[in-house]
Formats: C-alpha cells, sequence, structure tokens
C-alpha cells in the first residue's frame, strides 16, 4: 500500500464528498428523498460509465473547467430563484394563492397525523442532486488520477499507487455517507422554510464559487472560501429582509399583508413547484 | 413553432422563470469572464471575484425590489 497516495486521496476526497453531501441533504430534506438519492445514485452511475471509458484519460477527456461554469450558472439562477422567494416571505410581502394554501394545509395536516406525503420523483431536485454529485464525483476522480499517478515512486508501481488513492477516496466516501445519515434527523426538525431559505444561500454559494473557478477565479483559501461566500449571501440576505420589512406590506392579489395577518404568510410555509416557477 | 416556444418555455421556467436574475446572471458572468481575460496584472486579480459577488447580490436586489414595486 502507498500510504501517501492514500492518505492525501483520502483528504482531498472528503472535501468534495462534503460538498456533494450538503447539496444531496439539501434537496432530501426541502424537497424529498427519492429525488435526491435517484439524482445521486444517476450521477455515480454516469461515472462509472465515464471511467469505465476513459478510465485514466479521463483527465484529459472531460472539460473539469466548462463542467464547474454550466454547474456554477445553473446553481447560481436555481439559488436566486429560491432566495428571491424565501427572502419576500421573510419580509412578510409573499401572499399565498389561495390553492397553495390550501395545499399546503393539506401537507400540514397530513403530516400531523403522520401520513406520508407524495414522494414522486421532482424534476429540480433531481438535477439539483444529479450535477452536483456528477462535479465533485469527477472531481474525486481526478483527484484519484493524479494523487494515484504523481505519488508513484516509479512507472511499475503506477496501478498500486491508484489503487492506493482509490481506497482512500472509497473510505473518504464511507466517512461522508455516514456522517450525512447521522446528521439527516437534526436537519428534518429545522422549519421548512428556514430551510429552503438555507437551500438558496447553498446554491448561490456553491453556484458562484464553481461558476467562479469556471471563469478562472482563484478563490482566496480554495474551498474554504465557500464559508465566506455562505456568510455574505446570508448577510446580504439579512440585509435585504430589513430593508424589505420597512416597505408597506402589498401582495399581488390585492390584499394588504397587514389585513391578512402575518401568521397567513409565515416563513414556515413551505414553497410549492408551481410558485418556484 | 408551438411545440418549439413552449419547449423553451418549460426550460426556462425551470431553470430560473424570473427574467432580471437570467439577464443579471449572464451580464455578471460576461463582465467576470472579461476582466479574467484583460487583467494580467496580480495585484488586480481579486477583481474578478468581488464584481462576481456584487453582480449576484444586485440581481437579487433589483428582482426582490421589482417584485415589491411592479410597473
Amino acid at each position: 500500500m502507498i500510504w501517501s497516495a492514500a492518505i492525501s486521496a483520502f483528504l482531498a476526497s472528503v472535501v468534495e464528498f462534503v460538498e456533494a453531501l450538503t447539496i444531496v441533504l439539501v434537496v432530501g430534506v426541502t424537497i424529498n428523498w427519492k429525488s435526491s438519492l435517484w439524482g445521486a445514485v444517476g450521477a455515480a452511475l454516469t461515472l462509472a460509465v465515464l471511467i469505465g471509458i476513459f478510465g485514466t484519460a479521463l483527465v484529459v477527456f472531460i472539460p473539469i473547467e466548462a463542467l464547474r461554469l454550466i454547474v456554477g450558472i445553473v446553481l447560481v439562477l436555481f439559488g436566486l430563484k429560491w432566495l428571491k422567494k424565501a427572502i419576500l416571505r421573510y419580509s412578510g410581502h409573499k401572499a399565498l394563492h389561495d390553492e397553495e394554501a390550501i395545499y399546503e394545509e393539506e401537507m400540514r395536516a397530513m403530516k400531523a397525523r403522520g401520513e406520508t406525503l407524495p414522494d414522486k420523483i421532482d424534476g429540480f431536485g433531481f438535477v439539483t442532486s444529479y450535477k452536483s454529485v456528477l462535479l465533485e464525483g469527477l472531481e474525486v476522480a481526478f483527484i484519484v488520477i493524479t494523487f494515484g499517478t504523481s505519488s508513484a515512486p516509479s512507472d511499475r508501481e503506477k496501478s498500486s499507487a491508484l489503487l492506493a488513492a482509490a481506497v482512500g477516496a472509497v473510505l473518504a466516501g464511507i466517512v461522508v455517507v455516514i456522517i450525512g445519515a447521522l446528521i439527516r434527523g437534526p436537519l428534518t426538525r429545522i422549519p421548512e422554510n428556514t430551510l429552503k431559505f438555507i437551500v438558496g444561500i447553498m446554491l448561490t454559494s456553491f453556484g458562484t464559487f464553481w461558476g467562479g473557478e469556471g471563469l478562472g477565479i482563484d478563490w482566496p483559501g480554495d474551498d474554504l472560501f465557500l464559508l465566506g461566500l455562505v456568510l455574505i449571501y446570508l448577510l446580504v440576505s439579512f440585509a435585504l429582509v430589513a430593508w424589505l420589512r420597512t416597505i408597506p406590506r402589498y401582495s399581488k392579489a390585492g390584499k394588504s399583508a397587514a389585513n391578512v395577518g402575518l401568521d397567513l404568510i409565515d416563513p414556515i410555509t413551505p414553497l410549492g413547484q408551481e410558485e418556484l416557477q | 413553432m408551438g411545440i418549439i416556444t413552449k419547449f423553451l418555455r418549460g426550460v426556462f421556467y425551470f431553470f430560473v422563470g424570473d427574467w432580471i436574475i437570467l439577464g443579471g446572471v449572464a451580464i455578471t458572468l460576461l463582465v467576470v469572464a472579461l476582466l479574467e481575460k484583460v487583467i494580467t496584472v496580480d495585484a488586480l486579480k481579486g477583481v474578478g471575484a468581488i464584481v462576481f459577488l456584487v453582480g449576484v447580490a444586485l440581481t437579487l436586489f433589483v428582482t426582490l425590489r421589482r417584485e415589491i414595486f411592479p410597473k
């Protein structure tokens, strides 16, 4: 076993797996687990096919910068869409359409009765999970290939170094999945709209990070700068909520939110897919 | 023609559903891409990152403003 390859691949892969897990978890908790997990499985299968076809030549044939840019743009678009809705709700400016109010009330009642919610595959959830896992999975594959080939003392030991790097990456994946399973429970106890606000922040932050990397931006501190982006977008969002709260509330339906009551537009209510459109 | 329009509308609503967000992100990306090509001085390398962040934040502000004060 070439330990240097295994350990370095393990440490670098943990970061990538955590990034993928974050998206899979938030999609699972806010939309549904079926969409999130099938998206992740689809990405893993795509990755397996790509590795099967290209092998170590993957590094040459897959333009990772272009992929980062595309995934980044889509995530920023998704993230801003969610963030806009969540900020409007937090500031009390989003009145629900009657049909949505009825639907959401039904969902809440079903949850209260302990009944199972409709668990169909949601396109948005599937795509978000799929592309995030695919991008991070490709980055892990690149880590294994580059660390494996560069840490081999000689050409003859290249395959064993690659194997050691792959073992390191697989172990990292197992550790991260176990952590994900452990924190899944506590996550489901967070109010739904708070989670959707967090999803908006996460998607916008990841999108900015990857999109920026795709355009050639070198973020200070590399992946650690993701935390800085989260903080920046949180501050911007809080400032926008504070600004919107100073504006008299008005809904498009023509009702003043002051008459409707803030409890009807409380931030805990979930956003319907139609509303997101 | 109808099918193509319907398809494009479907794609637009799936990914964004908001022209301001789409336009704001597109302009931001174009400006950042241009800056990354033009700026060669190391000291100014962070400008692209700042413009990216400001562009995204500004897009969010403009789309919220439009939502609150529709024309």
